[in-house]
């Protein structure tokens, strides 16, 4: 099977390509995509081989894989719309760390989606007084964080009957936020957002508040000390944080070092907890500071 | 009118000349064109990671720009093989880049061989990591160095013999019809 007769058996299949959550592409296994949260099989049980995946990888990348190489070695690369490719296969080591993953045997593409409105629930939780809190968001992969984040960011940034509009940083490491295509992101974030794709998110936090005088910086799976020390100084601004972490409750990002160090010293006013059930960004629960509950649909 | 056709044939003839003389010049202006573009591809690829159809895209409407004639084929090749590379995502970029580069005009001023070259350059770009990008892109520009070298050398004493030889068979043909 090669990409065109796997684009052909996805048409033969029909699915509304806005509920495809996400497919997996394995080689020598059936290629199967995750529809509105079950597991669904192309017609045949078409499987897949290793041809077909370094034709999608060259197709993904442009026939530039060369330009991939720092996310591959962080095993995935982010395609135009802001899809994640998570990629397996044998990696190279260098070091400590990777130098490349070679023979890639398994493909695992997330698609980005944008669902405007999705915050209007929790929105309110986010102000008191018509400020605006530091806001952690938490959930397990594939859980909705993302999306809610960039809905909240959306409405932050337009303004709302909870605030007024205001400057929003995107500091997006992985172009999953903006999905930005040349710069320009692709999804909607607000007329005050100012986007900074494929930056360090550290880096770009301290870039973003020297440069463009944010009211609040927003930025995608935070977790690591540099990480940590940006927020810091960014919060001693009096600059507001948005963040999403990986996480199943408020407890087990307690016991994360780096993110446990957050929620010890105070540094979110409020944590949004999501889950992946009964769907993508069912809200779980809303925390304050000092991780009281606030809100428990 | 006899007259005025053998003195239009040997005008031709030392026109010849020049004209064989210029196309020498030619050759030489569109290596060091190319490989000006190739500099400029290897910055983009190195200095602002672009992918292939970016860099390409970015390099041909520079060097497009404000250049007419067989000088602005070079950059239009890039622009093709740009567009080619994002409407038909499925064919690999050698084969795209091949196919263009035989599709160069055949009064193209370049060599047998530097086409051949230029073909090979299509091969390795895009293919592994980015030490490899700059490889592939030194060693095009390496041996288009050596054959400007050749031409540039050539160059003085070429023109001056086609130019020579144009007009001594213009005179020889007067001598002989007058």
């Amino acid at each position: 099977m090669d990409a065109a007769e796997l684009k052909r058996l996805f048409v033969q299949a029909g699915p509304k390509w806005e509920r495809v959550q996400e497919i997996r592409i394995r080689a020598g296994r059936p290629v199967t995509f995750l529809y509105e949260g079950k597991e669904c099989c192309l017609p045949g049980n078409a499987p897949a081989d290793k041809y077909l995946i370094r034709e999608i990888m060259e197709i993904f990348s442009k026939h530039s894989l060369y330009a991939f190489e720092e996310e591959i070695r962080q095993g995935f690369l982010t395609i135009e719309g802001g899809h994640r490719v998570g990629i397996c296969g044998r990696a190279v080591p260098d070091g400590d760390g990777l130098r490349t993953i070679k023979d890639i045997s398994s493909l695992n593409i997330r698609l980005a989606h944008q669902i405007i409105g999705c915050a209007d629930g929790i929105l309110g939780w986010l102000y008191e007084n018509g400020d605006l809190k530091d806001v952690l968001f938490i959930s397990p992969p594939g859980a909705g964080k993302t999306t809610m984040l960039r809905d909240v960011i959306r409405q932050i940034s337009d303004g709302s009957c909870y605030g007024a509009g205001m400057t929003v940083s995107v500091v997006d490491e992985r172009s999953e936020l903006g999905a930005c295509f040349k710069g320009i992101p692709q999804c909607d974030l607000g007329r005050r957002t100012d986007i900074m794709d494929g930056c360090p998110k550290a880096l770009g936090m301290l870039m973003m508040l020297r440069s463009m005088a944010p009211g609040a910086i927003a930025a995608d799976e935070i977790g690591s000390q540099t990480d940590l020390e940006a927020i810091r100084y960014v919060m001693n601004c009096g600059c507001r944080i948005l963040a999403t972490a990986h996480g199943n409750t408020i407890e087990d990002v307690c016991r994360k070092p780096v993110l446990s160090e957050m929620v010890r010293s105070g540094m979110f006013s409020r944590y949004v907890v999501l889950s992946g059930r009964p769907s993508p960004g069912t809200v779980a629960g809303i925390y304050n500071r000092e991780l009281k509950i606030l809100w428990n649909p | 009118m006899r007259y005025a056709g053998i003195f239009m044939m040997a005008g031709a003839l030392m026109a010849g000349g020049f004209w064989a003389a210029e196309k020498w010049k030619e050759r030489v202006q569109i290596l060091l064109l190319l490989r000006q573009m190739v500099f400029y591809l290897k910055g983009q690829i190195l200095y602002s990671n672009a992918t292939l159809p970016e860099a390409l895209g970015e390099v041909g409407k520079r060097f497009q720009n404000g250049r007419s004639g067989v000088f602005a084929e070079p950059g239009s090749l890039f622009l093709r093989v740009q567009k080619r590379m994002e409407e038909e995502s499925g064919i690999p970029f050698f084969a795209i880049w091949k196919e263009e580069v035989e599709r160069l005009p055949d009064d193209f001023p370049m060599s047998a061989a530097d086409r051949q070259t230029l073909s090979s350059l299509g091969e390795n770009l895009g293919y592994a990591d980015r030490d490899m990008q700059e490889r592939t892109l030194l060693f095009y520009l390496e041996q288009t160095e050596g054959a400007i070298a050749f031409l540039k050398k050539e160059s003085e004493s070429r023109t001056k013999l086609y130019r020579c030889l144009g007009m001594a068979a213009g005179l020889f043909l007067l001598v002989m019809l007058v």
